[in-house]
């Protein structure tokens, strides 16, 4: 009977595991080939220059290999497409836009939006600009109309609408970032004066943008008389210069809010980052600037060209320019570093791994043999190895301390729920520890994966929040109590569980118990710690210790219903399994302090909403109850007759 | 004796503790609900500062202070004759004494308490604060010395009908009508002759409806000015939203009549040199906020800046930075808010006692669990 429980937990556990592994994060391959499309270029082997681009995003410095990313995350939810990683595709929408129309990456959640849109409904959710494109001036229309409205009184398609309509909106502007880089028919020039005077050959020529903007000067002397003189007394080779000035004029303006800020300029002693739109739109009038923009030209022909050289002996100096610009900039160096952290996919290895040491750790309960307790513990190492991996490659990258943002919270708890389970298991070597750790840190991690996938997870942090003292200290606190408070939790389940499957096994039970309330004890120290560490924050900043925020009542709340555990343990009010279910409690009032009042939408903790997540919430502390409601009596009664 | 007896058992029981706490559970989740709705003043009100509540009107429940005192008294009979004070408890006591003192603190920031806020422009000074929420009618003579000698009274629940004496003028102004928060109208009609003096040309007064909390109030009232030297009776109109005083001349000379926000003497002159604030490049998240203030301190002046997490402290005065506006001439105004507490330091002291005491008692614990595991 062992034996088939552990093929069959063999058979079920590693796909299930190798599917958590690879459902969120696809293979990101750099030097990836862009796929061939219609009209493609030939693409290039290797986009490392290009990835290495500094980019400025919501106040960030990033490497293009992040700002692609994010920049697919938010139209597509993923951070692939079609098998192509997000860079690789930033490359093509940058400087071959055309061949991109056909790739499926807008997500439309909500089969009622491309209903109204009047396209056909797409099972995989995800739609091309061509498919889109008939729609357009429908689902401007209808995301205008949604905008009016007050933001609490959207149904969900009105906010896919708008949702929709901004992605198009990045798209686009992403679609025309480089535009002034590739020849088009607005600036044609095929009078023979015009020519000599743009110095293009003999000749007619479809001209780019940049060049007609670089030679603009040569221009004017055409251009100086024209207002004065009647249109219809304009020589042919005026009505060429005014035509080819006024392109210039209306494409300048049309693009004059580009996002692409990648382009570092000082001015007044203050950084400031410009669009290469935006230099243009100066006049090329920063020498530095203008070299950096002919830069960027000769990146978009070799690319287009697939000439690999070319485009890297244009990119290097471009990004030793800016690297130059940013002399002395902290976060400059660690650029190189976050692609590394990106390719390296730490907090996944670390999700594989710690499914797979539950895997080994619930074979080895069944089948007691010795190597599978050495190999669970080890797989447990190895994915505690790769989360603080991660967790210290984050920090070094942002320079702060672990918790930043929700998102962050989640692998810092995890983190100090495995490190807390190698505790137990070094007191107690019984795999309690090992399960306790290995679900933990698989659960918390996996379910950190929804935050990951709604933006930036090292985004700058508010003039508040700019404290690297009390973020290492108080957040660091209050969540170390989360974590105790969670793994008390989970040892709640599990001795509920032995309680009705090996009632007669005392000593076990009891082993879980001291675990179990050990936990609870480090949460309670922890949770108080972090609270008042909070209150203490609070009057350094604001002039008032206590000032009955949600965020501060969710913690008060841990750190009350910890306490009357204890008190009511030590009263004999409840024995020791309502000792655990009240852990199992716990551990739902840990995720509401934690996430529940982001959702109440007030205080001055309201970071961080997340749709959808009240739905989980409840979900999960539905599942808890019912839990608890039905083990608890039944535990305790085969405890009793046991 | 057996009564004396039953309540001391009563304020002995560790099932008061339970019971307490589990209260004082339900009443921060009920008062953090609450604030959705009707915001952090209502729910601080009705909940966290109140001895009794009715829920839906009807059912009694003990508030927050009633919880607490009782928790209070509770954790001191505990402390005082159910305690041993050997070194296995050593934890327990420092906890519970640490908690004692967290409580007994919070009693003293909210009786002796104070919160005010200063607003300057740049190159102005002051060393008055004003207070958040109350108002109080202020009145001085109008004359070209630098010091104003100026008569005020707090408005905080004040009675319609009641006399003001201004003595030192020989007139006293009459409460006819007072709203805490107030709308406030002119008359439509040009040829409408006003039966209320106002600065600002204000005729009618409503009480107003909005809001929950009284510190975006704007109170307004209708007064009535007696003992003039001309034994005329004149009616006043003060609005809180009045940008000038109201002002009333006689025989004597020329009388300001303000409905202002509270005023808090300060101990020292500040003065705000510089306002600055810093945003993170090409975007509109904040970096940094600060203020360079010059600060009297009797006669000598010291310059000090006063940033987000950085606050200015003296006597027991603390100024934090709160906010800032931009205003038309491209100068900047800067917003302090101002916190006396003398108790400032109580919680500082209760923290550290309890969280030693909670780190030593679980350490005293698995000591003495390892020990008997290993004696076995």
């Amino acid at each position: 009977m062992k034996n088939v429980c552990f093929i069959l937990l063999v058979l079920i556990g590693i796909p299930v595991i190798g599917w958590a592994y690879g459902n969120t994060e696809p293979t990101p391959e750099t030097n990836a080939r862009p796929a061939p499309a219609a009209g493609d270029s030939a693409g290039l082997s290797s986009l490392h220059e290009f990835s290495h681009m500094a980019v400025l995003h919501d106040g960030r410095k990033m490497p293009m290999h992040t700002y692609a990313r994010l920049a697919l995350i938010q139209l597509s939810g993923r951070k692939s497409v079609s098998g192509m990683p997000a860079e690789a595709w930033m490359a093509r929408l940058l400087f071959d836009p055309s061949s991109t129309l056909d790739d499926p990456v807008f997500l439309i959640n909500h089969p009622d939006v491309a209903q109204a849109l009047r396209i056909p409904v797409n099972e995989n959710r995800r739609y091309s600009f061509s498919d889109l494109h008939g729609g357009m001036g429908r689902l401007r229309e209808l995301a205008e109309r949604a905008g009016r409205m007050e933001s609490d009184r959207r149904s969900q398609v009105e906010n896919e609408l708008i949702r929709v309509y901004r992605n198009l909106t990045i798209y686009l502007d992403l679609f025309y970032a480089m535009a002034f880089a590739r020849p088009h028919p607005d600036f044609s020039v095929e009078h023979p004066a015009l020519l000599d005077l743009l110095q293009a050959g003999d000749e007619p020529v479809m001209l780019r943008f940049y060049d007609v903007a670089e030679r603009a000067q040569t221009l004017q002397p055409l251009l100086t008389g024209l207002t004065t003189k009647p249109a219809e007394t304009w020589t042919e080779v005026e009505q060429a210069a005014y035509q080819l000035s006024g392109a210039l004029y209306e494409w300048a303006r049309q693009h004059q809010e580009s996002p692409l800020f990648i382009i570092p300029v000082t001015h007044h002693g203050e950084e400031s980052w410009l669009s290469p739109w935006s230099v243009l739109g100066m006049g090329l009038r920063d020498p530095g600037a203008g070299e950096a923009v002919r830069g960027l030209v000769e990146m978009n022909d070799a690319y287009l060209a697939g000439m690999q050289v070319d485009f890297d002996l244009a990119a290097r100096p471009f990004n030793d320019w800016v690297d130059k610009q940013l002399d002395g900039d902290r976060s400059m160096p660690f650029l190189d570093w976050e692609i590394t952290f990106n390719n390296l996919r730490l907090f996944s290895w670390a999700r594989f791994f710690y499914g797979m040491a539950f895997l080994f750790t619930f074979m080895s309960l069944i089948n007691k043999a010795r190597w599978l307790y050495g190999a669970s513990l080890l797989l447990l190492g190895a994915a505690f190895l790769a989360h603080s991996g991660g967790m210290l490659m984050r920090m070094a990258i942002m320079g702060r301390p672990p918790m930043t943002n929700l998102y962050a919270t989640f692998i810092f708890v995890s983190w100090v729920c495995v490190l807390l389970s190698f505790i137990a298991e070094r007191f107690q070597r019984n795999s309690i520890g090992i399960l306790s750790g290995s679900v933990s840190g698989f659960l918390l991690l996996a379910f950190s994966q929804r935050f990951y996938l709604q933006g930036d997870t090292m985004g700058q942090v508010v003039a508040v929040l700019d404290s690297n003292f009390w973020l290492s200290t108080h957040v660091t606190t209050i969540t170390a109590g989360y974590a105790g408070c969670l793994l008390a939790g989970l040892l709640g389940h599990v001795y509920l569980l032995q309680g009705v499957l090996a009632p007669r096994r005392a000593e076990t039970r009891k082993a879980t118990y001291y675990a179990m309330v050990g936990m609870l004890g480090f949460g309670l120290t922890f949770s108080f710690l972090g609270t008042m560490l909070g209150g203490v924050w609070a009057d350094q900043s604001w002039g008032r210790f206590w000032g009955w925020d949600p965020k501060e009542n969710g913690a008060l709340l841990i750190v009350l219903w910890c306490s009357i555990l204890f008190h009511a343990r030590l009263d004999s009010m409840i024995g020791d399994v309502g000792m655990a279910a009240g852990c199992v409690v716990g551990a739902i009032i840990v995720m509401m302090a934690w996430l529940g009042v982001n959702l109440l939408g007030v205080g001055l903790h309201s970071y961080g909403f997340t749709s959808g997540l009240a739905m989980n919430l409840f979900v999960y502390s539905a599942f808890e109850l019912l839990f608890i409601a039905v083990l608890t009596p039944w535990a305790y009664k085969r405890i009793q007759s046991a | 004796m057996k009564i004396a007896s039953s309540i001391l058992s009563f304020f002995l029981s560790i099932r008061l503790t339970v019971v307490c706490l589990l209260l004082l559970s339900v009443l921060i989740v009920a008062g953090t609900l609450y604030q959705v709705e009707y915001g952090l003043f209502l729910a601080q009100k009705r909940f966290f500062d109140s001895w009794l509540i009715l829920f839906w009107g009807f059912i009694p429940f003990p508030g927050t202070q009633t919880v607490l005192s009782l928790l209070f008294v509770n954790l001191f009979c505990n402390m005082i004759l159910r305690f041993s004070y050997g070194w296995r408890q050593m934890g327990l006591v420092m906890i519970h004494m640490g908690l004692m003192l967290l409580l007994a603190g919070g009693w003293v920031t909210r009786q002796f308490g104070q919160e005010s806020f200063l607003s300057l422009v740049e190159g102005e000074g002051s060393n008055v604060a004003s207070d958040y929420r109350e108002w109080e009618v202020a009145v001085w003579k109008e004359e070209r010395e630098t010091v104003r000698n100026v008569t005020a009274y707090d408005m905080k629940n004040i009675p319609d009908g009641i006399a003001l004496p201004l003595d030192a003028w020989g007139f006293d102004l009459r409460v006819d009508i007072y709203h805490d928060h107030a709308r406030a109208f002119r008359s439509t009609n040009p040829d409408h002759e006003p039966r209320v003096t106002n600065a600002s040309g204000i005729t009618m007064l409503e009480e107003s409806s909005g809001g929950y909390d009284p510190q975006e109030y704007t109170p307004g009232g209708v007064f009535t000015l007696r003992g003039l030297s001309n034994s005329e009776e004149k009616r006043l109109l003060l609005f809180g939203g009045d940008l000038e005083p109201t002002r009333i001349t006689d025989d004597t000379g020329t009388y300001a009549f303000s409905l202002r926000r509270k005023r808090h003497e300060l101990p020292i002159f500040v003065q705000l040199l510089n306002f600055e604030r810093e945003f993170h490049p090409n975007s509109d998240i904040p970096k940094s906020f600060s203020s360079l203030i010059e600060v009297d301190v009797q006669g000598v002046a010291r310059q000090v800046t006063v940033e987000m997490n950085k606050p200015f402290r003296y006597q027991g005065y603390t100024f934090y930075q709160a906010s800032y506006a931009d205003l038309e001439q491209g100068t900047q105004l800067s917003t302090f808010a101002i916190a006396l507490n003398y108790g400032r330091i109580i919680p500082y002291v209760a923290t550290a006692m309890t969280f030693l005491g909670l780190a030593v008692h679980f350490l005293i614990q698995l000591y003495v669990r390892k020990g008997s595991r290993d004696r076995s």
